[in-house]
């Protein structure tokens, strides 16, 4: 039997499919996924994700916005560019992120409001007491409510109560220079849990750096705005 | 032709799908209440217990359990399932070495089980279940019981959790340490040499009753430690000296592999070591969670006020506008995995007729086609209209506003506040006035791939199958039509070596298996034509014709009625088939048959699905099938039925009559990324002749449901995804 089983995976090895239109194999579609998966998943295992070597000389060369975002739970920091800016019906300004491989980071006035492309994603946020109390600097809070995309192929709602209070004035270093800011901290609890978000809002109001919590599976999110 | 030469662009799969498996790692973790799911563990007889004891709890909701326990010589296959968060069924196969009785070395049977948790625990109040084990078998495990089990949380300054059990059983539950027979004391008797599969209501919580009980103490997160004091006195198996029954005390040991997969050693009856593997699986949790690289934002427009220009609706005027929309709009879709059938435009509205090739939710091709056309048509289209098209039917018609995708995308609860404004319903079957996609047709598709064929419970050995080579072509000359067929090559396997020739007395329609088996090497599997269409826009059409099967050939007709936004659906199929040739060539045997039934289908809401299926089976045989079913959102689903027909139990042989379960699990479960994918199984505790359905493929129903209202909506939560 162990022969023939091996015989199998041979076959296995073989199987091919071609056509102008999708195949329906199972075991066809399903072999050449995982190889990709395995490819992939052994290439990120080999080379260790770069830290991207950023100057200040090179940030003030730079002509567009850039953002540094920073996956704690992954380990993983990338530099992502502007896709869109928005303003809809909610408060201030809308604005969508991405990296080169199609991950999207969406902040309201700095505060996230969704992830995409990074599996059990934030779907949508409600987090307008955080936006108005960041942009008065002061303490301030209310109700927060996350969406997080669940296996099931819909999304579950977090409702927190948060709390944000000035922690004080410091300094923040980013690349080489040092930007006045003032720290806001905002603990957010339910019956289940808390988290505690941190932000750092400069004196024209944007928040430049900030550790920010994106649900259970993604974890803490930590951005710093490289370029406004 | 050369290997080479058909190699040429295709995609060769390089791993064995056994891998899958192997991939599948467990990841410790959370849920969204920051706490791990919690589960009880399983006993011997693969559903919550102790050691051979069952306890109060039940699963979470929708688990799936696979557990294997042996001791003494007995072991235990059980396939569990909480259907609901009370009610749990249990399917299991049995065999017991050195029986060395009634005709059999090793005794194999089958049971099924169910269990409804009456009470779940309380601050005071303890969980309490009742159950039936083994009740439609030869009754080798028949028992009843209620057990309480109450959890104490760093009892007595120890660390970790401690359950008590306590409970009553009948039956083999009732066999030791008795105390009465409150209920009655008239009970069936276990008799190995029965048809088995009758209900024995008649004997539940009769005779004696026993109490049984236990603790288990799960010490941290991975060891746990288990006793119980059992009611089982294993009369059938210590009678016919299987093991020894020394002691009415069991004693195990466990440990939490992952979160998924726990390992258990036991010391059993005083005399005997045990061993059990419990897999707990989640459909709510997958294997690898789904990624898809994130799609770009909707492009809003520019303001009428600002740029009113922009806004004008002359262009709708020039002829050749729909055809440069769609040119435009065809590869930014193709790149979704959507493919442009059919596309009208108007100044004010566009429709969009297309084929999702990608993903296994309609709602997120529908959020992605939607987000291209806003990229592409002019400002005064404001509403869009998506259809999902397959082999020649418009499934269904979500309706959105333009303005709606651009004010709500980043909005709380996007998703829900754009389904509030959504309209889904009906799509006509033909779009007037439209563009069609160039060089759609004709469509072809060929794939070479190694079968696997499993073949189960021969009480000789419960696990047998062939595997080999088999080459799947089909060509689509135009919508609706399909020319298909498959040719299998076996290379190995061990079905044709049974003994059990069929020992049916009615035409052998399914029993000759083991004919076909020894039939040929090679074989036609299917080679068929089918045509499909829609007659009106609430109703679907099929027409076959060919090898439709590996046992029977000839022509099928199908009409299903199914509005989008039904939960009731209502088909009728009819066929006339003959019986093909053991050689599988293009031979047919003397046997043929009219066979069709009328189904109703129904949605009950939160995943629960039914079906009946009334009419004319292939041994001419006149019934019902009655099918019971939950799938989740992302496609799990576990289903059971079973077959009533005017066949007597007794020309039905073994078993009584037909019933099983069936397991679909998407690939994407496993793989994390979009697939349409799926794993399908059906188990039969034993195939006979009686309520046995043709296999025709195609058939309407579930190629329609999944793109309707219900399906669409269950799914909303990734339409912006």
């Amino acid at each position: 039997m162990i022969r023939n089983l091996a015989l199998l995976g041979a076959l296995t090895l073989a199987a091919c499919s071609g056509g102008n239109t999708a195949s329906t194999s199972n075991i066809l579609n399903a072999g050449a996924e995982l190889r990709d998966t395995v490819r992939a998943n052994r290439a990120s295992r080999q080379q260790p994700a770069v830290q991207p070597a950023i100057t200040r000389a090179g940030i003030e060369a730079a002509t567009i916005p850039a953002l540094e975002v920073t996956l704690e739970a992954r380990d993983q920091t990338a530099i992502l560019l502007p896709s869109a800016f928005r303003t809809d019906d909610g408060p201030g300004d809308v604005a969508v992120w991405q990296t080169v491989d199609d991950i999207h980071i969406v902040l309201r006035e700095g505060v996230l409001i969704a992830t995409r492309g990074l599996g059990r994603d934030v779907t949508s946020a409600d987090v307008l007491a955080a936006v108005s109390t960041l942009k008065s600097r002061s303490s301030g809070g209310g109700a927060r409510e996350m969406r997080i995309r669940n296996d099931d192929f819909g999304a579950d709602t977090l409702r927190f109560s948060c709390v944000i209070e000035v922690v004080g004035d410091t300094a923040v270093e980013i690349v080489e220079r040092r930007f006045p800011a003032r720290h806001l901290r905002e603990k957010c609890s339910n019956s289940a849990g808390t988290f505690v978000n941190d932000y750092w809002v400069d004196p024209a109001r944007d928040v430049i750096q900030s550790r920010q919590w994106a649900g259970p599976h993604l974890g803490f999110i930590r951005t710093r705005v490289l370029k406004k | 032709m050369t290997v080479k030469a058909w190699m040429t662009g295709a995609a060769c799969a390089v791993l064995l799908p056994a891998a899958v498996i192997a991939q599948a790692g467990d990841q410790p973790g959370t849920d969204l209440n920051f706490k791990p799911v919690y589960q009880p563990s399983l006993g011997f007889y693969g559903l919550p217990g102790l050691m051979d004891m069952p306890t109060g709890e039940a699963m979470p909701d929708g688990q799936a359990a696979v557990t294997v326990g042996s001791f003494g010589g007995i072991t235990r296959t059980s396939l569990s399932y909480q259907f609901t968060p009370r009610l749990s069924a249990s399917f299991r196969y049995v065999s017991i070495r050195n029986w060395n009785s009634d005709g059999f070395s090793t005794y194999r049977d089958r049971n099924f089980d169910i269990r409804y948790q009456v009470r779940r625990e309380s601050l005071y109040w303890p969980s309490i279940t009742v159950g039936l084990q083994d009740f439609a078998g030869t009754g080798i495990n028949s028992g009843e019981f209620i057990a309480a089990t109450k959890t104490f949380q760093r009892p007595l300054s120890l660390p970790g959790t401690i359950k008590a059990t306590l409970g009553f059983g009948w039956g083999r539950l009732g066999s030791s340490g008795a105390i009465g027979s409150p209920l009655g004391s008239t009970r069936d008797v276990f008799n190995p040499g029965d048809t088995g599969g009758q209900l024995a209501a008649g004997s539940w919580f009769r005779g004696p009753v026993a109490p049984f009980g236990g603790i288990e103490w799960q010490v941290n997160d991975k060891l746990g430690l288990k006793v119980e004091y059992s009611s089982d006195a294993y009369e059938p198996e210590t009678s016919r000296g299987v093991f020894t029954r020394a002691s009415r005390l069991n004693f195990g040991a466990e440990y939490q592999y992952s979160e998924r997969l726990r390992l258990g050693g036991y010391w059993m009856y005083g005399q005997e070591i045990g061993i059990t593997a419990q897999l707990q699986l989640n459909p709510r949790r997958a294997v690898t969670p789904m990624t898809i690289a994130a799609p770009r934002a909707v492009v809003g427009r520019p303001s009428r006020a600002v740029n009113p220009d922009a806004w004008r609706t002359d262009w709708a005027q020039s002829k050749t506008a729909p055809t440069q929309l769609r040119d435009l709009i065809t590869p930014d879709l193709a790149e979704e995995g959507l493919e442009l059938i059919a596309f009208s435009v108007s100044a004010e509205m566009a429709e969009l007729r297309f084929r999702n090739t990608r993903y296994a939710s309609d709602a997120i091709a529908i959020g992605r086609a939607a987000r291209v056309l806003a990229r592409y048509l002019p400002p005064s289209v404001e509403t869009f209209r998506l259809v999902p098209w397959r082999e020649n039917m418009a499934l269904s018609a979500t309706t959105l506003r333009r303005s709606d995708l651009e004010a709500l995308e980043f909005q709380p609860n996007a998703d829900q506040a754009l389904l509030a404004v959504a309209r889904i319903g009906d799509a006509p079957p033909d779009l007037p006035g439209a563009v069609a996609a160039d060089g759609l047709f004709p469509k072809y598709s060929y794939a070479i791939a190694p079968f696997l064929q499993p073949s189960y419970f021969d009480p000789d050995n419960p696990v047998r199958f062939d595997f080999g080579i088999g080459l799947r072509a089909s060509y689509k000359p135009a919508p609706g039509w399909t020319f298909a067929g498959s040719v299998r090559y076996r290379l190995g396997g061990n079905i044709a070596d049974s003994n059990r020739p069929s020992n049916s007395v009615l035409p052998r329609v399914r029993t000759d298996g083991l004919e076909y088996a020894r039939g040929s090497d090679v074989w036609i599997q299917r080679l068929y034509g089918s045509y499909q269409w829609k007659p009106s826009a609430t109703t679907y059409a099929r027409v076959t014709a060919g090898y439709l099967e590996r046992m029977f050939g000839g022509v099928s007709g199908e009409l299903l009625w199914k509005p989008a936004g039904s939960r009731l659906a209502l088909g009728v199929e009819a066929n006339y088939v003959k019986q093909r040739d053991f050689g599988g060539g293009f031979d047919f045997q003397d046997y043929d048959v009219a066979t069709g039934h009328v189904s109703a289908y129904y949605e009950f809401g939160r995943g629960y699905l039914a079906q009946i299926d009334a009419g004319r089976y292939l041994a001419g045989d006149i019934g019902a099938t009655f099918t019971l079913g939950r799938e989740f959102n992302n496609g799990w689903r576990v289903e059971g039925f079973f077959t009533l027909t005017d066949v007597s139990a007794e020309d039905f042989g073994e078993g009584s009559f037909d019933k099983g379960i069936r397991l679909t699990i998407p690939i994407n479960w496993f793989l994390g990324k979009p697939s349409q994918q799926r794993i399908t199984e059906t188990i039969r505790p034993i195939q006979r002749d009686g309520g046995a359905r043709l296999s025709v493929p195609g058939r309407l129903y579930e190629q329609v449901r999944g793109s309707h209202t219900n399906s669409i909506t269950n799914d909303w939560g990734r339409v912006w995804e």
